[in-house]
């Protein structure tokens, strides 16, 4: 990470290096060269110009060749002259401030600096009173040399100062960058890590990396608003399959009964075809055999036995929930409900409370047979108490009225949209593990020990829910208790209601 | 003398019928299904009718219409073997056996009896029916 930002930095750098490296020289020899050169000019206009002015005043009309030397001298005086010499009328006079011979070698200059003696020479011509001579005379160099050479030194500095501040800049520039940076790579380190929850901002003076931030924020929140309705999709199709599951489980559940009834329905049919003849015949065999008290007493308990098989018959019919003899009527199922637990409070434990729940809504009536529909209720009430192993228990019943709009269940169709009674049965007691939920209806199947019970009632329940147009459901968890809700279809009628209210 | 036809498609519920009914003093006709009964019937009008109420071909509560189409005040006992009507209680909100008794009842059976019933039921509700 450092090293890579290091690259930004150190790519500022070495690129502002660079491109210094070759314009600042280039600026540095360009403005100094401009300074030389207007120093020197300055210098040889200002050298020129005195020289002009001191061959204006040896022109002068009253000017005398003694004269003349002490102008000589005031040229040395002034400080920059280093030699002077009028040369006329084949004399020469020279200041006595001059340098000495020697060492000077009167050399015209024409530029700065030649014959490199730090003097800078020029003659000019001087026509006076007393004739026409020249002038030769010479200029200190050297100051202008320092002058130039410390302007020179100052641009160095100022130049190295300058390129310091730049790259020190730069230094600055590329942290201020890579802060953002640095903190828009982190954030989307912690996206790509899995943690969606945390709000992104990086904030920058800057308003690209604003943007950005903006833009990441953007797509974690778009991640997260995807990844929730993911999330709440596969909780949806997980109920809808669940759903299915139960469904399917109560139509299986449901065919196995429907084929046990059917089987049992058609035996039982046969049946009564067998026993009405046989019930006949003996009956007249009887009257036939009335000289032999013997043959009649053998016929009579034979008669005794096929009576017996019609109530095995009927029995069988019950719970292949084909009894024929039901009577039917206007019932209401609370009224019902509430006589049964009356009556059931009387025998079941008192360690187990049982307890009706008051009816809601009104419409609680049903076509059907009040017997049976007893029956129901005192059925699963009977098993709600059974399942309960524990010392303390509780069992409710409730008696709602319900719109329906469509569920799987025990029956072998969806439960048509419609009106309903509910009876519902929850106990907290052993509960059903899911291979005892699909064979609950069954005949004759039961849970219990030999002698508690036999396995008729919850059949007998079915065949009565079934008999009345209605569905069954059962939900249970082993250890936490089981619920029964019984659907029968409502009567709609007002009219039917408002009578049954006045009676 | 009174007639009685019985209706049924089972042979010895037929004939267990018809010898009850024999010995009691009446005269006995038999059919096997609704169409024949019908036949009989035009043939020798009885004083009551015994039918059963599921059978194949045309079944109990059709030939009762039928009967009663022609033949208005002719006195019907159904007979009903419990296991009979097993499709319909399957139909939501159908109060099976019951209401399709009723249904019989409806359509023209003056008494049902549900199989298997005793002599002197089938005696007695014969008697009835000649004597209303």
């Amino acid at each position: 990470m450092a090293a890579r930002l290091g690259s930004l930095k150190s790519r500022l750098i070495v690129t502002v290096i660079g491109v210094h490296a070759i314009l600042l020289p280039i600026l540095f020899f360009v403005v100094s060269d401009l300074l030389v050169q207007s120093h020197r000019d300055a210098f040889i206009d200002q050298v020129r110009l005195y020289s002009r002015f001191l061959v204006d005043s040896l022109e002068s009309k009253s000017m005398l060749v003694d004269q003349a030397e002490e102008m000589l001298d005031e040229v040395m005086l002034n400080g920059i002259g280093l030699y002077a010499e009028l040369t006329i009328n084949g004399g020469t006079f020279r200041s006595s401030l001059s340098v000495p011979d020697d060492s000077l070698q009167f050399r015209e200059d024409f530029m700065f600096g030649d014959h490199n003696d730090g003097i800078y020479f020029l003659s000019i011509p001087v026509v006076m009173n007393a004739g026409t001579g020249i002038l030769k005379l010479g200029f200190d160099e050297q100051p202008i040399i320092n002058q130039i050479a410390l302007v020179r030194n100052q641009l160095l500095v100022m130049l190295t100062v300058y390129l310091l501040v730049v790259l020190l800049l730069t230094l600055v520039f590329s942290s201020v960058i890579a802060r953002p940076i640095r903190q828009l790579r982190r954030a989307s380190q912690i996206i790509t890590s899995g943690k969606h929850d945390e709000k992104l901002s990086v904030t920058s003076s800057i308003s690209e990396f604003n943007l950005f931030s903006r833009d990441l924020e953007h797509m974690r929140s778009e991640l997260v608003g995807v990844n929730e309705q993911l999330a709440s999709e596969i909780a949806l199709r997980e109920q809808a399959e669940s759903e299915r599951e139960q469904m399917r489980a109560g139509m299986v559940r449901a065919q196995k009964i429907e084929t046990l009834g059917t089987f049992s329905g058609g035996i039982a049919h046969e049946f009564n075809n067998v026993l009405t003849p046989m019930i006949l015949y003996l009956d007249l065999a009887i009257e036939d055999a009335a000289d032999d008290k013997q043959m009649a007493e053998d016929l009579s308990r034979v008669l005794k036995l096929a009576r017996r098989g019609k109530s095995l018959v009927s029995r069988i019919l019950t719970f292949s929930h084909q009894n024929s003899s039901m009577d039917v009527r206007r019932v209401n199922v609370a009224v019902v409900a509430q006589t049964a637990i009356d009556l059931l409070r009387a025998i079941v434990p008192s360690t187990i409370s049982l307890e009706f729940k008051p009816p809601t809504g009104d419409r609680l009536e049903v076509f059907g047979d009040p017997e049976e529909l007893d029956q129901v209720v005192v059925n699963l009430c009977n098993n709600a108490v059974l399942a309960i192993e524990k010392p303390q228990g509780k069992v409710v019943v409730e008696v709602e009225a319900v719109q329906q709009t469509g569920l799987g269940g025990g029956g072998r169709d969806n439960l048509p949209p419609g009106s309903y009674v509910r009876i519902k049965v929850s106990d907290d007691g052993v509960g059903m593990s899911d291979e005892q939920i699909e064979r609950i209806f069954e005949p004759f199947y039961t849970t219990r020990e030999v002698g508690k019970g036999t396995g008729l009632g919850l059949s007998v329940v079915y065949g009565i829910v079934l008999a009345h147009g209605g569905q069954i459901n059962v939900r249970s968890k082993v250890g936490e208790g089981t619920v029964f809700e019984v659907y029968l279809l409502a009567l709609n009628d007002w009219t039917v209601k408002k009578q049954v209210m006045n009676e | 003398m009174n007639s009685v036809l019985i209706v049924d498609d089972e042979e010895e519920v037929r004939e267990s019928v018809a010898r009850v009914l024999a010995r009691a003093d009446y005269e006995v006709q038999t059919a096997d299904d609704g169409d024949a009964g019908l036949e009989a019937f035009r043939k020798s009008p009885a004083d009551v009718v015994i039918t059963d109420i599921i059978m194949p071909e045309m079944n109990g509560i059709e030939f009762i219409n039928a009967l009663r189409k022609e033949y208005p005040k002719v006195r019907i006992i159904g007979i009903s073997g419990g296991g009979d009507v097993g499709h319909l209680s399957y139909q939501p909100n159908a109060v099976s056996t019951s209401a399709y008794l009723a249904a019989a009842e409806e359509a023209g059976a003056d008494i049902v009896l549900t199989k298997p019933f005793e002599r002197e039921d089938l005696v007695q509700a014969v008697a009835r029916m000649c004597n209303p």
